[in-house]
């Protein structure tokens, strides 16, 4: 359905003068500097996938949406979005995507929103026969009936978000790119738009991608999940998979009546952090040993308050592995 | 206000004007445009007349037309600042600075006027100068700077108070525009006073847009004898004094019903 | 034909859009229409001083201004959506008219509808119409049947230069004052009958930047200017072909300009 091979994507920046004059001697001449912002990302993704894209800001995420929606086109490598390269063939990909921009509209800012429907209806040609069922089905789901005569502007961020959501599907597209739907929103309308997003994804069998900061977002809809750092892939696989690397990952929260020297008898954990009687530990790269059998002999050799083991989120572990204070194997594309 | 926090407001707003590198040598031809396009007219009409009318020579027209354009060129203004800032709410943030709203802005108009000033006009200046020839007389540049001064600040005013309008209406963008036509026609930037029927310019006389750009340029090309300059530089201080009156009490009417309705 | 359909949908969705403030819309109607009344103004100061600008007198004065304005108002009636387009790129709203099944600059051109679109016709027209009375035009049927193409040809150059400027946008993402300076100063120059300038400068507003044929050349053809012809006599029935011309290659600029855009814009 998506196929990246290889994509690199380079950018000219200028550099601005520092200070008055500085700034003056901009006016005549400009540094120019290459920044590398997609280098080299390949992968495939099947039919009715729903796949979170992730990345810090500036890894590349947008570059590489912008690509496979035909906004840009790569410096080099290639990309095909349902058999068409987006780049050359811009506007039959158009009419295979649907596009949600999270912090800005598609809609038409002045005009009540059922008239932004009827405009793309036009603009994607759909068939009045279509276009009522897709209507009637977004607007059940979404709950869109009394929004629809308001004008765009005077929608809150929540509904708004809706009703991009609806207009982007409206024409049925076999792909959906989803950039940041939830920022700005809260709990309740985060909660509303990953339902309808699992819904689609499971009824209209619509493949998806999706770039987001929160990974509640991805922990919930997200079956695969894309890491990006720096323009590279660095982690392609199952989310569970990662959470499965990582179950050992635990931090055991150990509280200590009488604080030891060290933990030279359970050689399996190490220390992470230590606030006082209080040592966050973890099990030491390359350690064996199951979990309750390393409680029991922590319990058994030192004076024990309390233990707490807590679970690793999705969460966790990426900001972690952006941390560098977890690393990834290195990932290979061909792999 | 202290000077020091006045030269700072004229500082970063004469930085953030250098930031728009590309549009600097366009801004040049663009006001270049007007002083050629205007010289090009009087060269034409006064070739036709016999090279005199209305007290002008030819020469004399030319002088005129550069410095009024160098002037106008040189007192841009952002308009849009204070009503981008009336209406994203912005403005309450200006509230809560233990600073003078009113010199706040004038700092932030003299920094944006300043870079004008060095980029645009007096490069045009010196050019026009080379190519049409100007004269502009020692003698009279004393009482030309204090006009210049109260030119400026009136010009600055009127533009304050319409900017001000933003408190009571949601588009002052028609306000703006109609504050620019009655410049364009009747500052004196692109017309002299001395070219308008005999029967209007009595009229015109109680209007205060002649102070902007005609009573500083006639002063500077030495068209008003030394001794007359006193009466329009009385006539300008007036105009300031009634602009400042009217923009301050707008401005405690605006701001108090900021603080009423919350902004 | 269900193209067209869909771009006359957009221009009333845009129109429908700007009418939803209607009285902010008449109130700026009437704004713009005094801002250029007053430039009409200032051209009448001109000519109750002078009588006459190389042979030009008021109503031939007047008629040269309504062809420019008149012009300019079916211009920003068809490309207004171009206003601001530097901003459109820098914040990514530009990228919107790319992920849909539509040509991008037919988007952005029925985008937006405004005021100064009436203005400006009404001011053009009205010039126009009294240019013509005062002048004592000879309304032959050959002028007559002229009239519209001019028109056309004057709103093609202008809709031309203003692709074109804005196509700069492409390479230097902020061009506020070169479309200001191009679009709203160069006008400037045609506001007097160019015999006015030297001769290069009338070359430039000939053959470089023809926005002499606008309205000076046509002028000279419906006032019947005989005895001040540049360079060919021909030049005056030229505009609805140097209309096409400018807006050939200004489609080209912006075809290179999404190009560029498309494989180094951020």
């Amino acid at each position: 359905m998506i196929e990246a091979v290889n994509l690199k994507k380079e950018f000219r920046v200028n550099e601005p003068g520092e200070g008055t004059f500085g700034a003056l001697k901009a006016l005549f001449s400009t540094r120019k500097r290459i920044i590398r912002a997609v280098d080299g990302v390949s992968f495939a993704i099947k039919r009715g996938e729903f796949v979170g894209y992730v990345g810090e800001n500036g890894a590349g995420k947008s570059t590489t949406i912008k690509i496979l929606t035909g906004i840009l086109v790569p410096s080099s490598g290639s990309a095909r979005v349902n058999g068409i390269i987006p780049y050359e063939d811009r506007r039959r990909n158009a009419a295979n995507i649907g596009v949600v921009f999270g912090q800005r509209t598609q809609l038409w800012w002045d005009l009540p929103v059922r008239e932004s429907f009827e405009m793309l209806k036009a603009i994607y040609r759909i068939k009045p026969d279509d276009f009522a069922h897709m209507m009637k089905k977004l607007s059940s789901v979404l709950d869109l009936g009394p929004m629809m005569i308001i004008p765009v502007r005077k929608l809150s961020l929540g509904q708004r978000m809706k009703c991009d959501l609806a207009a982007s599907l409206l024409h049925r597209p076999g792909v959906l790119f989803l950039d940041e739907p939830t920022i700005g929103l809260d709990v309740l309308a985060k909660e509303n738009i990953r339902t309808f997003l699992g819904e689609i994804n499971a009824t209209e069998g619509t493949t998806i991608i999706l770039t987001t900061h929160d990974m509640n977002d991805i922990e919930r809809l997200c079956g695969r999940l894309i890491m990006l750092d720096r323009g590279r892939v660095i982690y392609d696989g199952l989310t569970n998979e990662l959470k499965q690397r990582f179950a050992r990952e635990k931090l055991f929260e150990v509280e200590f009546r009488v604080r030891p020297p060290s933990l030279a008898d359970v050689p399996e954990l190490e220390v992470v952090e230590e606030r006082g009687s209080k040592l966050s530990l973890r099990f030491r790269d390359g350690a064996g040993g199951d979990l309750a059998a390393v409680i029991g002999k922590l319990a058994a050799k030192y004076d024990v308050k309390d233990v707490s083991v807590r679970e690793p989120s999705v969460e966790s572990i990426v900001r972690s592995i952006y941390e560098k204070t977890l690393s990834l194997p290195p990932y290979r594309a061909d792999g | 206000m202290s000077p020091a926090l006045f030269l700072k407001f004229v500082e970063v707003s004469f930085r953030k004007e250098i930031a728009y590198r590309f549009d600097y040598f366009v801004m040049i031809l663009n006001g270049f445009i007007y002083v050629f396009v205007f010289t090009s007219l009087w060269r034409t009409v006064f070739a036709a007349g016999g090279g005199t009318f209305g007290g002008f020579t030819t020469k004399s027209i030319i002088s005129y037309t550069v410095v009024a354009m160098v002037v106008r060129i040189s007192f841009s203004m952002d308009d849009g600042l204070i009503p981008g800032r009336v209406r994203d709410g912005s403005v309450s943030v200006d509230l809560i600075r233990p600073v003078s709203f009113q010199l706040m802005n004038l700092a932030q108009s003299v920094g944006y006027s300043a870079f004008h000033l060095f980029a645009r006009g007096l490069p045009i200046f010196v050019a026009s100068a080379w190519l049409f020839g100007v004269r502009v007389p020692a003698e009279g540049l004393p009482a030309a700077i204090v006009s210049l001064v109260l030119a400026y600040l009136l010009l600055f005013l009127i533009n304050f108070t319409t900017s001000l309008l933003a408190f009571w209406f949601v588009e002052i963008f028609p306000f703006t525009l109609l504050k620019y036509g009655l410049i364009n026609l009747l500052a004196g930037g692109l017309l002299p006073m001395d070219f308008f029927p005999t029967s209007v310019r009595p009229l015109l006389s109680y209007l205060p847009f002649q102070h902007i750009f005609y009573s500083p340029s006639v002063i500077l090309t030495g068209r008003v004898a030394p001794g007359n300059a006193p009466v329009i530089l009385a006539e300008q201080a007036a105009w300031v004094a009634a602009f400042a009156v009217l923009s301050a009490v707008m401005w405690r009417a605006g701001r108090n019903k900021l603080v009423i309705q919350g902004g | 034909m269900g193209t067209i359909k869909i771009y006359w949908a957009l221009a009333m969705a845009s129109m429908r859009a700007r009418l939803q403030y209607k009285a902010s819309f008449f109130v700026l109607v009437f704004a713009v229409t005094l801002f250029y009344a007053a430039q009409l103004a200032s051209l009448f100061v001109v000519m109750s001083s002078f009588k006459q600008i190389n042979g030009w007198h008021t109503g031939d004065m007047a008629f040269l201004f309504g062809l420019l304005t008149f012009s300019l108002g079916v211009t920003t009636l068809l490309f207004n959506g171009l206003q601001n387009f530097d901003a459109l790129l820098i914040n990514g709203e530009f990228d919107r008219t790319l992920v849909r099944p539509l040509n991008p600059l037919a988007q952005l051109m029925f985008s937006r509808f405004e005021a100064s679109t009436v203005a400006h016709s009404v001011i053009g027209a009205a010039a126009l119409y009294y240019g013509a009375k005062m002048s004592g035009i000879v309304w032959t049927p050959q002028k007559a049947a002229s009239l519209p193409f001019v028109i056309v040809g004057g709103v093609l150059i202008q809709g031309g230069i203003r692709i074109f400027v804005n196509a700069v946008a492409f390479w230097t993402l902020r061009n506020a004052a070169i479309v200001h300076t191009v679009v709203f100063s160069g006008r400037e120059f045609v506001v007097y009958p160019i015999t006015i300038y030297n001769a290069g400068v009338r070359f430039f507003l000939t053959f470089v930047f023809p926005i002499a044929f606008i309205n000076f050349y046509p002028a000279q053809f419906f006032l019947d200017k005989t005895g001040e012809t540049l360079f060919h006599p021909a030049l005056r029935s030229l505009t609805p072909a140097v209309g096409l011309l400018v807006i050939t290659i200004s489609l080209y600029a912006w075809k290179a300009g999404i190009d560029h855009y498309q494989s180094s814009g951020s």
